[in-house]
């Protein structure tokens, strides 16, 4: 099992020991940083780095994705979102990174038969189902244990259409609360598309145990520098909620409503 | 031929759209289909749906597209088989795992990939045809570049959005509803969190909902590129608002095909869909990126459509028999249309009740009333206002 770190920031890469996944500028959304070919070529001659490619390419980025994808050197893995980016690359070296898709053993050992072992699971599975997926697969599994869970990706700028419409500027990363619920979230936009997140920090530190097989994503954006300075420090622990507060409410709760449950 | 695939979320909502011109139907099992709220079909009324549009030699597809959890696979097979039995004529599917039974089982029904998959490039729908699927249903984000792209490279079936509600989110990748109503979202939950209000300490009236599509300029252009089917939302529609929508998209696409397609029939087929509309709507990405004419900003305004004045049931002696629906009254002047009938107005002459005394208005809801009409009209011919 492997740690990898999704960093906040370029200044203090050397702080961070274990592997690195960096989002590809032009090529991923939702990350407070994000890293041009030379940079992570440069930093790749002396660790391991993984590549992010999470937006979804419409033709035109598709083409220059083709055009820049082979200057990419000694990359480990390439997260990927959008699964027909797996015909452009060496199959044993994607990982597929489908938000909120991959939920179940068979989808994953279907993926394994086409030549492509590497998958992260969704984040609001139960422990149980994660046990379950582990048990039932050989590919090699990735799991986000801390994060602030992305909870929708949009292809549109939905704060600067606000903002044009109420005839106002403002910031393009929001907290903002849902009305009713008073549910809090963290909505950003970047090159016209939109991001919400989860505002309680994701983590399965309580169940280390039980998630053996995976390896761990912990993705240090969207947070702030004191949340960073504290998750450094006690990742490892069993007890990392002890030290900030963290959610880990679908790890537990078998979610109530799907077709045919009762409310 | 381009098809029109209707939505159906009843077995009469299913007979209506192959009436009035659908060429497939949707439609969701009681498992495994992303409409919860819709009714949804019971394996018999599977049945019966398959033997109604293959007797009209018309197609019905099955939604097996929610995102499966571990637990959700065990009576997958049994489903997957019964369906085929029944001959449905294609699987709308998601998620890997359902693809990966369809082919173990060597089932007969057709792989259609759900628009929950946000395909919106050649790649993306390279890779499903390579796992067998026969059609890709795109994501709603795809601009005209972007089809004609897949078009011309990949040999496939594609199906596109033209008309109904659309996601903020790409779809598949929101799971807003499940952290914030506890409703799977991917499973047939969804509870549209994008259509709720959000605030904070400067804004007490954020909103990030979408307006409606509709793609009735562009429908000419996708019938030109050869798109196979052009597909319409909404299987908790009303009956008037599927049978209006697919009888006008239905009528362009033919009018298209026959080359006597004009600006007036498109006007006029614009009117009849933004009067059903409950919503406003726009084209989205087809014509350019996302932009401020796309959302709501002030809260979704619903209207209450009162179009729909009265089913016919029969006709005989030159009176229809009818079932009122909205009021109306004698003077008034109404329009009627039907499967085989283009839109004829008529004014209100006559209105018998059933104890055979005129009456001047159509005021009971689902009032049985004859009502003089100079031509000959059929059964579930539909009496709207006029255009």
């Amino acid at each position: 099992m492997n740690k990898f770190y999704i960093i906040p920031n370029k200044k203090e890469i050397d702080y961070f020991k274990e592997d690195l996944i960096l989002p590809l500028e032009g090529y991923s959304i939702g990350f407070d940083v994000y890293f041009s070919i030379d940079e992570i070529n440069k930093i790749a001659k002396s660790r391991n780095i993984s590549v992010i490619i999470n937006i979804f390419l419409h033709k035109n980025k598709l083409e220059d994705f083709k055009n820049i994808i082979n200057k990419l050197e000694n990359i480990e893995y390439y997260f990927i979102e959008d699964f027909g980016l797996s015909n452009l690359l060496p199959k044993d070296k994607v990982v597929i990174m489908g938000s909120h898709l991959i939920n179940n053993y068979d989808s994953i050992n279907y993926f394994n038969n086409l030549g492509i072992k590497n998958i992260v699971v969704n984040n609001e599975l139960t422990k149980e189902e994660l046990v379950q997926i582990k048990d039932n697969t050989n590919s090699n599994l990735f799991y986000f244990l801390i994060n602030r869970n992305m909870l929708m990706y949009s292809k549109r700028p939905l704060i600067s259409s606000y903002y044009e419409y109420k005839n106002i500027n403002g910031n393009l990363k929001l907290n903002i609360k849902e009305k009713s619920t008073k549910k809090e979230l963290i909505i950003k936009e970047e090159n016209r598309c939109t991001c919400i997140f989860d505002n309680n920090i994701f983590s399965a530190n309580v169940y280390l145990d039980l998630l053996d097989k995976y390896n761990f994503i912990i993705n240090l954006n969207n947070m702030s520098d004191e949340e960073v300075d504290i998750i450094m420090k006690h990742y490892k622990d069993k007890d990392l909620n002890k030290y900030i507060k963290t959610d880990n409410y679908f790890l537990d709760n078998k979610i109530i409503y799907k077709l045919g449950d009762k409310e | 031929m381009t098809e029109i695939l209707s939505p159906a979320g009843d077995l009469e909502r299913l007979k209506w759209a192959l009436m009035y011109g659908a060429d497939a139907v949707y439609i969701g099992g009681y498992n495994y289909s992303l409409r919860a709220n819709a009714n949804n079909f019971s394996i018999d009324e599977i049945k019966e749906a398959v033997s109604f549009a293959h007797s009209l030699n018309k197609r019905v597809y099955v939604t097996v597209n929610i995102l499966f959890r571990n637990e959700d696979l065990k009576e997958l097979d049994d489903y997957l088989i019964t369906l085929s039995n029944l001959g449905v004529d294609a699987f709308i599917v998601s998620d890997l795992a359902v693809i990966k039974r369809i082919k173990e089982l060597k089932l007969k029904p057709e792989i259609h990939i759900s628009t929950q998959e946000s395909s919106v490039n050649k790649e993306t729908v390279k890779f499903w045809k390579s796992l067998g699927a026969t059609r890709v249903v795109l994501g709603r984000e795809c601009s005209k570049e972007d089809i004609l792209d897949i078009k011309n490279n990949v040999d496939i079936e594609l199906e596109v959005f033209i008309h109904g509600a659309m996601c903020t989110s790409y779809s598949g990748r929101c799971v807003l509803s499940n952290y914030v109503t506890l409703r799977d979202s991917n499973r047939g939950g969804c509870s549209q969190v994008c259509r709720f209000c959000f605030e904070n300490d400067n804004m007490d009236d954020f909103q990030i909902c979408s307006k409606d599509l509709c793609m009735i300029d562009y429908v000419p252009e996708l019938v030109e590129m050869g798109i196979s089917s052009l597909k319409i939302e909404g299987r908790m529609r009303s009956l008037y608002y599927i049978a209006t929508v697919v009888n006008a998209y239905k009528n362009i696409v033919v009018k298209k095909q026959e080359n006597n397609l004009t600006k007036d029939v498109i006007e006029y087929y614009r009117k009849v869909l933004n009067r059903v509309s409950n919503r406003e709507n726009t084209v989205h990405f087809y014509d350019k990126e996302a932009s401020i004419d796309n959302q709501y900003y002030t809260g979704r305004v619903e209207l209450s459509n009162q179009d729909f004045l009265a089913l016919v049931l029969d006709y005989k002696d030159g009176y229809a028999t009818i079932e009122q629906r909205n009021n109306f009254k004698v003077g008034d002047v109404v329009e009627v249309f039907g499967p085989n009938l283009e839109p004829t107005k008529i004014k209100v002459v006559e209105l018998i009740n059933n104890k055979n005394e005129n009456v001047d208005v159509a005021r009971h809801p689902q009032e049985i009333l004859k009502l003089k009409v100079p031509f000959i009209v059929q059964k579930n011919d539909i009496i709207r206002v006029p255009i």
